[in-house]
């Protein structure tokens, strides 16, 4: 479980990386810098023995969460007016970056109630079959929401 | 060398690297022969018509299927040797893997992955097996075996010699 943070934070990275090209500018260098960001986050996340600075990235991941919510809720009047929508984010892309963003927030809300992590090394059996399932389930997250992009938006099953 | 100067490394079923390294290493050796299978009549390194899917799911070429044998034998090879050559090769493979992730996005944009850009014959499951390969390969590299290095793993001859 210890490497659950990283791996749904590189996800939620990807989605945002490729949720900006094709975008404005207005929106396409902050998706980017938060899209890099997630994703040196979840490095680090993975090459630590705890997630780094767990408080503050709490805090960016609810940012990133809210703004998320607050973009897929905009009504279209409102879109019309200049808001994130109207750049041509895709909704679909942006509520996966989402679904993965909350996983974050609440996997570092356990890893502080918990304290510190325990030490020594995982099992190999049960740190593969938790990653290995955490790693399934991002891929598909992230695949499909890249799917809705302007870089994915053609591509076909087959 | 007496056998008592040998000093075996992490064993096999204590490594997480050394396993995921060997598993995948086999996996993907078997999907570069098997693939050979479904490329009747593909370019070498192009798209295919949709046909020549690895049970009907998985799109490869000959260049993929080439690339798949060479990824899986140096995993293969890495996880046959020590914890620390699997977990370099773990980090390595899983950071390429990313890489293609995202680059495999843009050769498949062009009129739906059917244009000679898409080298590789990239499909949608492609890119999910190929980021799922990625991340958990990084999770595995990057988290597993974390006091390995490769002075540890030496034979205690040669740690004398370098002490």
């Amino acid at each position: 479980m210890r490497t659950w943070p990283g791996l749904a934070a590189i996800g939620a990275g990807l989605i945002h990386l490729g949720s900006a090209a094709g975008t404005a500018p207005t929106v396409l260098v902050p998706l980017a810098l938060l899209g890099g960001a997630e994703v040196l986050w979840g490095v680090a996340a993975l090459a630590r023995p705890a997630p780094p600075s767990p408080r503050a990235a709490s805090v960016g991941a609810g940012v990133a969460l809210l703004l998320t919510v607050v973009a897929l809720l905009l009504p279209p009047a409102a879109a019309r007016h200049g808001s994130v929508v109207s750049f041509g984010v895709p909704a679909g892309a942006f509520a996966g970056a989402g679904v993965l963003d909350l996983a974050v927030g609440a996997l570092l809300a356990v890893h502080l109630l918990r304290g510190a992590a325990r030490p020594g090394e995982p099992r190999p059996l049960p740190f593969l079959l938790a990653a290995g399932a955490a790693a399934a389930a991002v891929a598909i997250v992230t695949t499909q929401s890249l799917a809705a992009t302007s870089v994915g938006g053609t591509m076909q099953m087959h | 060398m007496q056998i008592n100067q040998i000093n075996p490394g992490t064993a096999f079923h204590r490594s997480p690297n050394r396993i995921i390294a060997f598993l995948f290493g086999a996996v993907y050796v078997l999907v570069g022969l098997l693939g050979f299978f479904w490329v009747n009549g593909v370019p070498f390194a192009g798209p295919g018509d949709g046909s020549n899917a690895i049970f009907g799911l998985f799109e490869v070429n000959p260049l993929h299927n080439v690339l798949h044998l060479l990824i899986g034998a140096a995993l293969l090879i890495a996880g046959a040797g020590t914890a620390a050559s699997a977990k370099a090769a773990n980090s390595t493979v899983g950071a390429l893997y990313l890489l293609l992730g995202i680059v495999g996005f843009f050769l498949t944009a062009p009129d739906g992955g059917r244009s000679p850009v898409n080298f590789l014959s990239l499909n949608v499951p492609d890119h999910i097996l190929h980021l799922a390969t990625a991340l958990l390969l990084l999770a595995t590299g990057l988290g597993a075996d974390r006091g390995v290095t490769r002075a540890s793993e030496q034979p205690e001859s040669q740690q004398t010699q370098h002490a």
